[in-house]
């Protein structure tokens, strides 16, 4: 048995928000006894679903948030991190999904940042240059280290950051979703290099949603599902179908309200619409009082494919045809004329005006409809408002507070009313519930529920796996940028079913 | 092929403006003669000086807009010293040093306030024009000494003093940014300020050089423009922080930050100053002249914006 260098138990965290403060009043843990642990030269696979607490524990090891209670031992030291620095420091490197490179800069200069060659006043660019190369072939990585970053391949640049992190002497790093955006060619590469550093002595940590390849770099595999630690295997053990069923296992509780019954007449049908250049084309349809659910993963498309239809994005190519009649050059304004809204991916940054209160929020995509001629009747305005607040009942002091001040799940439903009250046809909902609380959650679902009663048509993008489940009636999945498959029958709604599509 | 494209561009620019130059210097007598050209860019100088500073500042993200009131300011502090009797060097060291000042400051109010630097720069700006308009009760000074009107009027082997000035500075400053390990983190610090927080860099070392260089290079450019013209104007500042600004977006400097090259800016300002001295020689009137580089700048930036959002558009993967 090799030896344990990180030893994380009964590691717990409290929700927090996006500056990793705590919210006051609440006690929802994301993180709950959380036991992980980590040998010397193997390859340690964390799976979850999204929200299982994978980024968390992570960003807890990376010292990019601190945890709340347990206790964290890394190369038999007990540490507590207050920033990244310490973690790095420890020989820590964090490969984040999002790449740390500084994309204006050549290859060089970002494996160098910070620590410099330099003589008295110049760098000392030659040797730079020399060593980068050196460090770039060890890894049999040809690449001239004068090419700048963002000239490379998501692959390329992976590959840099990984060269980067070794080069600090890194004794354990962690790579989450390394194969996200890769290739299978580059992928074997990928895999090539994690063994060159595990025979290194090197350990790491690798999260991942792709089953396939589990098996063959992985020496462990801990899953995570909503915040708890499920089990620990070895991947001499790994079974497709027991660690489906180890991250899926809960049971679905009644969150979900389904009373509406889709009708027959079609609301929008899309045809052969290409999202991107050299996509395959993209055919779906929604009818009247249906929920359509899109899976798929972050990036597949699904947000694109979304802003295409709601004409706030440029397409290649394809037919969409909304109530019965072909649109052409469709843009938001005249999509919301015609009753088709679009409630974006992220509220705080495309659906609400945060530093404006309640009631203004809320009219803001309906003034040219309720006010012809330009004038705003206050009264008119909040006796909306007030009357949609109640209606969808949003927890506020006041409707007359700022956007900025209220919970995230009342954000939500604040940024949900702004569409509600221009009598929407169909509804583009994108993450509807992400990251909002549970009962929120269900008075959202209830919303949905109702609205799709009233014969509203809704497309909703979600990354969740039982809220696709529970409140859909048909399910596409998204892959690639395309649709890689339909479920229409309820007894095809599983998870094990959309992740066969998604991965 | 992106490399390609981009190269391809970047040659297309050239070589338009080489058709330009060409076509201009058979229509217009004397255009492209040897004297000439030293002389626009003696013309350009001050503009190109304070477009150093500008370009370094823009890449980390940020605009200055203090360079008017510096060089109205610095060179009123350094006019005054040399009219009580100082010596020439002392009191165009204090102009200088009065400018670093005035960046240094804009610096930490960016750095440590956050401030956006749009509103600090333009703040000190409007107060260092005040501070020109005080310093001699809203007159002209005039009648420096030989020394000093030399700099901006005299020649050394028949090439003109402010040309190697401008030379010297762009020279300093490209071997900053290209050279030093100071440069390199200018560039980090407007590319991804994450990633050079996280690598342990202090950002506000790099936004005090930054504002500090600018405000420095404009106080160089207010003591040279009074030396071209043996007087200190209180108003002279005008609207050099604009066209330093257009000079360095001509010469590819990206507003977005992260982006350019200095001795690029330096392209830019000549780029301005051949065109003005053409629509002089073709005797245009000045007021249609501002309207005829008004629009070619407007035309550049749209162009390089537009083909910036297509390759962004068909770059993008799933």
């Amino acid at each position: 048995m090799s030896k344990v260098i990180l030893k994380m138990q009964n590691i717990t965290k409290y929700i927090f928000d996006a500056y990793g403060k705590p919210i006051h009043g609440t006690d929802v843990k994301i993180l709950k006894d959380v036991n992980f642990d980590v040998h010397e030269a193997e390859v340690h696979i964390l799976v979850g679903e999204n929200g299982a607490g994978k980024s968390t524990l992570m960003k807890i090891l990376g010292g990019i948030i601190p945890y709340d209670e347990g206790s964290m031992e890394l190369f038999g030291q007990k540490v507590s991190f207050t920033n990244p620095r310490q973690s790095q420091e420890m020989g820590v490197g964090f490969i984040h999904q999002e790449l740390n490179l500084c994309q204006n800069l050549n290859v060089a200069e970002n494996l160098f940042l910070g620590r410099e060659l330099s003589g008295r006043v110049f760098s000392n660019k030659k040797e730079m240059y020399k060593r980068s190369r050196e460090m770039l072939m060890s890894l049999g990585f040809d690449i001239d280290p004068r090419t700048k970053v963002k000239n490379l391949s998501t692959a390329q640049q992976q590959i840099v950051e990984i060269v980067k992190v070794i080069s600090y002497d890194s004794k354990l790093v962690i790579m989450d979703e390394p194969t996200a955006s890769l290739t299978q060619a580059e992928i074997d590469h990928l895999f090539e290099i994690i063994r060159n550093m595990v025979k290194q002595g090197i350990s790491v940590i690798y999260i991942s949603h792709r089953f396939e390849e589990l098996k063959e770099i992985g020496d462990r595999l801990t899953v995570l599902r909503d915040g708890s630690c499920v089990g620990t295997i070895d991947m001499k053990d790994f079974d497709h179908d027991k660690v489906v069923n180890m991250m899926v296992g809960r049971t679905l509780t009644k969150m979900y309200t389904c009373t509406h019954t889709p009708k027959e007449n079609e609301i929008l049908r899309v045809e052969d619409l290409r999202i991107g250049q050299g996509t395959e084309p993209v055919n779906i349809h929604v009818n009247a009082g249906e929920i359509v659910g899109i899976g798929g993963l972050v990036g597949a498309g699904r947000t694109e494919l979304a802003k295409s239809i709601f004409g706030a994005r440029k397409y290649f190519g394809g037919r969409i045809t909304y109530l019965g009649e072909e649109i052409h050059g469709q843009t938001p304004r005249r999509m919301i004329e015609k009753g088709l809204m679009y409630l974006s991916e992220d509220r705080k940054i495309e659906g609400l005006v945060l530093p404006m209160d309640l009631v203004c929020n809320i009219s803001l995509a309906s003034l040219p409809r309720i006010f012809k001629n330009t004038y705003i009747k206050k009264d008119v305005e909040e006796k909306m408002a007030r009357e949609m607040i109640g209606e969808i009942d949003v927890v506020c002091n006041s409707s007359r507070q700022l956007a900025s001040t209220l919970s995230g799940g009342n954000q939500q439903k604040v940024a949900l009313a702004k569409w509600l009250v221009t009598n929407p046809k169909l509804l583009i909902l994108d993450e509807p519930t992400r990251g909002i609380d549970v009962n929120a959650k269900a008075e959202i679902y209830e919303i949905m529920d109702r609205l799709a009663g009233s014969g509203v048509g809704i497309l909703m993008i979600s990354s969740e796996l039982p809220e696709l489940i529970g409140m859909s009636d048909r399910i596409y999945i998204m892959k690639q940028g395309t649709i890689s498959g339909e479920l229409t029958d309820h007894k095809e709604f599983r998870q094990e079913t959309i992740l066969a599509y998604t991965i | 092929m992106l490399q390609k494209i981009k190269a391809q561009q970047k040659m297309g620019m050239i070589l338009v403006c080489v058709i330009l130059f060409v076509i201009l210097g058979s229509r217009i007598p004397n255009y492209l003669t040897l004297s000439n050209i030293l002389n626009v860019i003696r013309q350009s100088a001050i503009v190109s000086l304070v477009a150093y500073g500008m370009a370094m500042v823009i890449i980390v993200k940020g605009i200055d807009l203090s360079s008017g009131g510096v060089i109205a300011s610095c060179a009123m502090i350094s006019g005054l010293m040399m009219k009580a009797g100082m010596p020439v060097p002392l009191s165009m060291a204090a102009g200088l040093l009065a400018g670093a000042v005035m960046g240094f400051f804009n610096g930490v109010m960016v750095e440590k306030l956050e401030v956006p630097a749009f509103i600090t720069t333009l703040v000190v700006g409007q107060v260092g024009n005040g501070l020109a308009l005080i310093l001699n009760s809203g007159n002209s000074l005039g009648g420096f000494p030989d020394s000093y009107v030399f700099l901006g009027n005299g020649a050394i082997l028949g090439i003109p003093v402010s040309d190697y000035i401008t030379f010297l500075f762009v020279i300093v400053a490209a071997l900053i940014m290209g050279r030093t390990r100071l440069g390199t983190y200018i560039y980090a610090l407007g590319g991804n300020a994450t990633v050079v927080k996280q690598q342990g860099i202090s950002s506000a070392k790099i936004n005090y050089f930054v504002f500090t260089f600018s405000g420095f290079c404009a106080a160089a450019a207010g003591i040279l423009l009074s030396a071209q013209m043996n007087t200190v104007h209180p108003q002279q500042g005008g609207n050099y922080q604009l066209d330093a600004v257009a000079a360095s977006v001509i010469g590819g400097v990206s507003m977005a930050g992260g982006e350019g090259k200095v001795y690029l800016a330096l392209a830019g300002a000549l780029v301005i100053g051949f065109l003005r001295n053409a629509l002089n020689l073709l005797g245009l009137h000045p007021y249609y002249q501002n309207l005829v580089v008004g629009v070619i700048i407007v035309v550049v930036v749209a162009v390089s914006m537009y083909s910036k959002n297509k390759q962004l558009e068909a770059d993008q993967v799933f």
